[in-house]
């Protein structure tokens, strides 16, 4: 401790960091622009009329046709403003709030790579990425340094390295290892590409990628950190990440990763591709210094920044039940690409003083794809039926109604099993982050589910 | 960063414990590794129901336009009643193709064009008023077979005040239930071209895979879609188990001419024989989804699963048989009944719609998305 913290201040030149700034700030300017291009602002934000909350962000709320292109445009704007270090602090915070509102908006959306674009900008605010090759520089001069202290650097590379390691543990599941899913269903479906097509229907395929793939995760940020293996390890993020964005739908996070993951290059190695565009390293050694009264709250902030990185993914320990399936614990973990799920969820009104009952036709109050997403996530179950006690209460007249679901889920190649309690009267339960007693567990034979690490809480 | 001796063990022992108890209970292995031939599937479907559904739709469309004609040129009680004898038959042959609602279906947007139910009356009314006789709005409810359930059954009290409705000269009722037939026969015989000459037969068979848009998940997708429709529109919202108890019988399927439970049925069975590959004209069992089924050893909470499915459609249709027509009345009567009948039918919903995409491997995640997955 007493050594890494003497290298943490040693000072580094500030290219990597300089680097990362511009693909970030460039990616994510791209990113917003793709989205309103797509016209997924109507989809996401406009057309659906009832919105998926994030525990303890039910403030947030869409903002209406004009003010979400609004909030987009400003998502360019202060991205570009990031890229080209212009007003870099004010551009930070500006991207991270607008950035983190839009994702908090309706959870039907979540995607772990939003959530790392969110931790990235929220990192970006306090570090000195604009001190060099930027505008404010040329604006004013006397802003230039020319190294920053190491721990600038190590602190993106293990939030990146985390990541991975996350994404890689996740993957050590009894389905994906020795049945090869989800990616022996996702992986059929490209049968149709040249040369390699038909190899995608192999199943040894499936299970070379499963096991590829978990290694791959589990071990890439150790070989980027050592030099002898580093231009490997680098070519195997290429190949790994474009082969992913050709085979499933997953937007920019490629790009995001393979960007990145630069951070773990020598400050040499940016500074000669930077020096293509114009950059200079600077005659005279100037090292960034926190401001006197930062540094006191900075080391106590990134302990618990890591700390919570550390443990937050691993709070599904702490339920009862396997994570997959009960989606306790599921999100914000770095759980990426590992299931293949379908529900239906079928809820019905019941008017106690009469008896009658309405079943429901989400169609009615959902689009497509948060129906789908809904159906398998109990949290968003809970929400949907409390939608629905107002909306049928008022639709009715009624003083009161209950709320039941006929919730069934497949996962990853089997039959389907009960998801939630039919009998639960779910205007009756409330959200929040202790076990939910209305999911059923998932049981029987032959499943490999009830079994293995992630369930080792069962018997508790 | 090589691992040490130690370490290789320390993570060969992890992954062991990890994946030990696993070994025991699940067997392992490829979940979609199958052998079946899924071409003789969609060769079964296209030439012994689709195909021959089709052309049995075009001959009865035929025939209901020679009824018209005869109606015209002579009209009088006897070739009314022939002439709405021609239109159940149609109605009723067109139950066996409307859950193919892809391709050539889909383009010619078949489904709302021949069954949007319950008709708008007043827009039909006022369709024969002005002359308009347009049918190029899909989303309208203005014409299709319920238009017809309409013009030969609701315009008028009794039989021989409709004749006179019918018969006079000119009659907006009449040369719009021309210009409707004329329609459903050139949109039908539109797609029976497009599945025998144009190739899509062959495009069909080809399309073989797991993928979105292959046949597979076009056969399945289409044939939850309909099933649904069947559940809830022809059964379930009448009623009223949509809206607390609330019946809504004139809401049923062909409500003037009482067709509806006769209509629910030939539906149902539609979708058992396709999910049976059973051949349309001679009752031969091909194959079908239930083979498919079979030969990937589908099992539901240690059950077979397409002999659950088998069974499911036994129940459905037995308690849609135990329902009196006309619906619409039954309704009224005896509600618990028809409700018993809806919910048969529901519970067969969860084994085709989430369990047989999920055992055969139809890839459901990334199918329609709105924006990126991760």
């Amino acid at each position: 401790m007493q050594q890494y913290s003497h290298a943490s201040t040693e000072p580094r030149p500030i290219a990597p960091l300089v680097t990362f700034r511009i693909l970030f700030g460039g990616l994510m300017a791209v990113g917003a622009l793709r989205f309103m291009l797509s016209g997924w602002v109507e989809r996401l934000y406009v057309e659906p009329r009832f919105f998926f909350k994030f525990y303890g962000f039910e403030w947030v709320v869409p903002l209406g046709q004009v003010g979400m292109y609004a909030l987009y445009g400003l998502i360019a704007i202060s991205a570009s403003m990031i890229m080209l270090g212009l007003f870099y602090r004010l551009a930070a915070v500006v991207f991270f709030l607008a950035f983190t509102y839009s994702e908090l908006i309706d959870l039907t959306n979540y995607l772990n790579h939003y959530y790392l674009v969110c931790l990235l900008a929220l990192l970006m605010i306090f570090l000195p990425a604009h001190r060099r090759f930027s505008l404010d520089v040329w604006r004013r001069p006397a802003l230039a340094v020319t190294h920053v202290p190491a721990w600038v650097i190590h602190i993106l590379m293990l939030q990146v390295g985390l990541v991975y390691f996350f994404a890689g543990f996740a993957k050590l599941s009894p389905d994906w290892l020795l049945r090869a899913m989800p990616l022996a269903v996702w992986l059929p479906a490209k049968a149709h590409w040249p040369v390699l097509g038909p190899l995608f229907e192999q199943s040894w395929v499936a299970y070379t990628f499963s096991w590829g793939g978990a290694l791959y995760d589990l071990t890439i940020p150790f070989w980027l950190l050592w030099r002898p293996s580093r231009p490997f390890a680098y070519a195997a993020v290429l190949v790994f990440h474009l082969l992913t964005k050709l085979l499933f739908n997953i937007g920019l996070f490629p790009f995001i990763m393979i960007f990145n993951t630069l951070i773990f290059f020598p400050p040499a190695f940016h500074e000669r591709w930077l020096g293509r565009i114009g950059y200079r390293t600077g005659e005279e050694r100037v090292l960034y210094r926190f401001p006197k009264t930062g540094i006191p709250i900075l080391r106590p902030a990134l302990a618990l920044w890591f700390a919570f990185q550390l443990l937050f993914p691993l709070r599904y320990l702490l339920y009862p039940g396997n994570v997959l399936w009960t989606e306790q614990g599921y999100r914000f973990a770095w759980r990426v690409m590992l299931v293949e799920k379908a529900g239906q969820a079928t809820f019905f009104v019941h008017d106690p003083e009469t008896g009658h009952k309405a079943e429901v036709d989400n169609r009615r109050f959902l689009t497509s794809y948060q129906e789908k997403q809904m159906a398998i996530q109990p949290d968003m179950i809970l929400q949907y039926a409390h939608f629905l006690e107002e909306q049928y209460r008022r639709d009715y007249g009624l003083d009161s109604v209950k709320v039941t679901v006929d919730c069934f889920v497949a996962l990853n190649g089997r039959a389907s099993r009960r998801l939630i309690d039919p009998n639960a009267d779910l205007t009756q339960l409330k959200d929040g982050f202790g076990h939910k007693s209305w999911i059923l567990p998932y049981e029987g034979k032959g499943t490999g589910l009830s079994s293995g690490l992630t369930t080792a809480n069962d018997t508790q | 960063m090589q691992l040490s001796n130690r370490q290789f063990y320390l993570l060969a022992f992890l992954l062991g414990i990890l994946l030990f108890p696993a070994c025991d209970e699940d067997k392992g292995g490829n979940p979609c590794e199958s052998d079946f031939d899924q071409k003789s599937l969609f060769a079964n479907v296209s030439d012994n129901i689709i195909i021959p559904g089709y052309s049995g739709l075009n001959s009865e469309l035929s025939n209901l336009q020679l009824a018209v004609e005869a109606f015209t040129q002579n009209p009088g009680l006897p070739q009314l009643q022939s002439l709405r004898s021609a239109f159940e038959s149609a109605y009723i042959q067109w139950q066996q193709v409307a859950q193919f609602e892809f391709g050539p279906a889909e383009q010619q947007m078949l489904r709302s064009r021949f069954n949007n139910f319950p008709v708008d009356e007043a827009e039909v009314e006022a369709r024969v008023q002005s002359g308009d006789f347009s049918l190029d709005n899909p989303d309208a409810f203005d014409k299709g077979f319920p238009a017809l359930d309409y013009l030969l059954y609701g315009i008028a009290e009794t039989d021989e005040m409709a004749l006179s409705l019918l018969s006079a000269n000119p009659s907006g009722y009449r040369d719009y239930l021309a210009a409707i037939v004329d329609d459903l026969q050139q949109r039908g015989q539109a797609v029976l071209k497009a599945w025998q000459d144009e190739g899509y037969r062959e495009a069909f068979i080809d399309n073989t895979g797991t993928a979105a848009g292959t046949s597979l998940s076009l056969l399945i997708n289409n044939l939850n879609e309909h099933y649904e429709f069947i559940k809830r529109d022809k059964i379930g919202i009448p009623a009223g188990v949509t809206t607390l108890g609330i019946t809504f019988p004139e809401k049923v399927e062909a409500f003037h001419s009482g067709l509806s439970l006769r209509l629910a049925e030939e539906a149902l069975k539609a979708a058992e024989g396709l999910y049976l590959g059973r051949n349309l004209q001679n009752g031969a069992n091909g194959p079908g989804l239930d083979d498919y089924l079979q030969a990937a050893n589908a099992t539901k909470e240690g059950q077979n699963l397409n002999s659950l499915i088998e069974e499911q459609f036994g129940k459905a249709l037995s308690a849609l048989s135990q329902v009196e027509a006309p619906l619409s009345t039954t309704i009224e009567t005896d509600n618990p009944g028809v409700v018993n009948a809806y919910n048969e039918i529901t519970r067969q919903i969860v084994n085709i719609k989430t369990d047989m995409p999920s055992v055969l491997c139809v890839a459901i995640t990334y199918v329609d998305n709105a924006s990126d997955s991760d």
